[in-house]
């Protein structure tokens, strides 16, 4: 089931969204977050599924069947978090790899979409992207509090 | 009648003033008016008055008493024992002098100071001036010109000091308030160049401690780690429910 | 971070408190200013053909200017007259001259002076009549009466060795004092020394603005007093500040 699937590049764009100038502004949000957190390996995607696909379903497809990269280990993969983009649907996803699942909750990961609507709509499509970076590094900071040693304890 | 009666009020304060200040065994009794006493009329009253007149002006303005006494036997006394009995008797003034003066004597007449402020004065200095004065006065041609170039002598010698005296605390009350202005102004700057390397510390400890903050914030950040369980045989991840419309672009 | 949210309002609060105790501290301690009042200047406003005019009594003595010389008791007038600058010879430079002279005319002296808003200087002086006599000069000018002169006050002494000269100045009073001119607020000046085997005392009453008012000058010699002379201003063309 989980064979025969695409690389999976950071940033895959089916649908021919996004510029040259659009995909490097996506890169350095993806960066900066990559650099507060880099345990957590980030994929983007854009694509125009049929209409009666399943986005989550296609995402967890994807972060399953996707065979690793040269430089990606098992625990890299496991540690990735999919941005699934439905142009058709008008839908956005997140599939989280098992490690990563933790991080945030379902609750907080719809926080973070939402976050992308405005500029979605605006026709702002990578500015979108990069806002969902800065909400997913808000997010994950405060997350990341609840995990982190008190000094108090130690 | 009550001027007269006044009159008499008021002469009548003036020696029982005069008369509480003599000491009971003094045989020359109250200081009379002029600064001029001559009992037995030495000198003729023009010259004692042009010797009165100018002394009893500095006792007025400047409160230097020199008193002239003329006497024609000292007893056997010496002349600063007597002098000194009528200092103590008549005068009361911070700085006076006798001139005593008894005719014949050819080391005669004798300049006698007293008081409070010749205390503070240097002593060879006070017996050089006495000494210079005596000389110059007696080289008078006659003994009451010596008596009147004595007083002269004893009132210029007087006011000098006097005046020297007062120049000299003044110098000395402005270099100590000049002396204590600097130690002020010293000891502030001093406290203020404290306070102020104390206050720049605390910007410097604040800058410090917030670039030790922020240099601790922008280290990266891991989340811990935990035993992955796949589901339902997927080796990499188990789904999730996070969807959401976004709307379509508007391009 | 906790220790600097303290430090700051505390550095602060003394900041405040030692402004505080500054200004008390100066108010205390700070000298009484006295202002600087210069009312003696101009000290001597002469210009060319000011004069004064004293009266004048000499006494001298019986048997000082000779055996059986007689007593001398003279009075006369005498005349003092700014002249401007002159020089007292080629060799010297132009000073402030006045000429005295007595009312007969049989004698004539030149004062040689320094005068500037302030002070004045003595220089030197000549003999004119009855016979001219090759002038006294001091090489560095000695004040004579200074701006603001205080009672109290001593002039540095001049000694010359080589003439047996002393002249020790002190300034006895500030008084004022009634002449023939008027009433006059003086600098009342002692001068005491020797010129060789005689000794001098001199008291001038300076008014500042107006000049020499009166001179008590005695001379002595061998214990003896050989010269007395007043003199005292009855007139002066000088304008009074």
């Amino acid at each position: 089931m989980f064979s025969d699937g695409p690389p999976l590049l950071p940033i895959l764009d089916a649908v021919g969204i996004w510029k040259d100038a659009d995909i490097r502004k996506i890169e350095a949000a993806r960066g900066n977050v990559e650099r507060r957190f880099p345990q957590i390996k980030w994929r983007i995607c854009a694509v125009n599924l049929p209409a009666e696909t399943s986005l989550p379903l296609f995402g967890f497809w994807l972060l399953n069947a996707c065979p690793l990269n040269p430089e990606e280990t098992p625990s890299d993969r496991s540690w990735t978090i999919l941005l699934l983009i439905d142009i058709r649907s008008g839908q956005a996803s997140i599939t989280p790899g098992y490690a990563a699942e933790s991080c945030l909750s379902d609750d907080e990961w719809q926080k973070v979409l939402n976050s992308m609507a405005t500029y979605w709509q605006a026709g702002k499509t990578a500015k979108a992207v990069v806002r969902f970076f800065k909400s997913s590094r808000s997010e994950l900071q405060t997350a990341w509090k609840r995990y982190k040693p008190r000094r108090s304890h130690r | 009648m009550v001027p007269k009666i006044l009159t008499v009020l008021f002469a009548f304060c003036l020696a029982f003033h005069a008369s509480a200040q003599v000491p009971k065994n003094f045989e020359y009794g109250p200081r009379p008016p002029l600064s001029v006493f001559d009992p037995t009329g030495f000198l003729n009253p023009q010259l004692a008055k042009s010797i009165s007149d100018p002394l009893t002006k500095i006792y007025q303005k400047e409160k230097i008493d020199v008193l002239v006494v003329v006497l024609t036997d000292l007893a056997g006394a010496p002349p600063e024992h007597v002098a000194k009995r009528f200092a103590q008797a008549w005068c009361t003034a911070n700085i006076h002098a006798v001139v005593l003066h008894v005719p014949g004597r050819k080391d005669s007449p004798w300049i006698v100071p007293a008081g409070k402020l010749l205390e503070i004065l240097n002593p060879k200095e006070v017996l050089k001036s006495l000494e210079e004065a005596q000389r110059r006065a007696a080289k008078e041609v006659t003994e009451p010109d010596k008596v009147k170039a004595a007083a002269t002598e004893a009132a210029d010698m007087l006011r000098y000091w006097t005046s020297n005296l007062i120049n000299h605390s003044e110098q000395v009350q402005t270099e100590r308030s000049q002396w204590i202005q600097k130690a002020t102004e010293k000891a502030r700057f001093r406290k203020m160049g404290l306070l102020l390397l104390a206050a720049s510390t605390i910007p410097l400890v604040l800058g410090a401690s917030m670039l030790i903050l922020f240099l601790k914030n922008r280290g990266p950040r891991s989340f811990p780690s935990r035993d992955l369980q796949p589901r339902l045989g997927a080796p990499y991840s188990g789904g999730n429910f996070a969807v959401v419309k976004i709307g379509a672009p508007d391009l | 971070m906790k220790p600097a949210r303290f430090v700051l309002p505390l550095a602060a609060l003394a900041v405040l408190f030692s402004a505080c105790e500054t200004k008390k501290t100066s108010a205390e301690t700070a000298p009484k200013k006295e202002t600087a009042a210069q009312p003696d200047t101009p000290i001597l406003p002469a210009k060319k053909g000011d004069t004064w005019r004293y009266d004048v009594t000499l006494e001298i003595p019986a048997n000082t200017t000779g055996a059986d010389a007689p007593e001398v008791k003279e009075s006369s007038t005498r005349t003092r007259t700014y002249l401007g600058k002159v020089s007292p010879a080629p060799d010297r430079p132009e000073v402030d001259c006045f000429e005295v002279i007595t009312a007969d005319g049989s004698s004539a002296e030149r004062e040689f002076v320094e005068i500037y808003n302030d002070r004045v200087l003595m220089r030197g002086s000549m003999t004119m009549l009855p016979k001219a006599t090759k002038p006294i000069w001091l090489d560095r000018a000695i004040p004579f009466v200074i701006s603001g002169m205080k009672a109290g006050t001593e002039m540095p002494e001049l000694e010359i060795a080589s003439g047996g000269v002393t002249r020790k100045t002190r300034v006895v009073a500030r008084e004022d004092l009634s002449v023939p001119a008027g009433l006059f607020p003086c600098i009342r000046i002692l001068m005491t020394g020797k010129d060789g085997d005689i000794e001098l005392r001199r008291t001038t009453w300076f008014s500042p603005g107006t000049g020499i008012v009166r001179e008590e000058k005695t001379r002595y010699r061998q214990d003896k007093l050989i010269y007395r002379e007043v003199q005292q201003l009855m007139e002066t063309s000088i304008k009074r500040p």
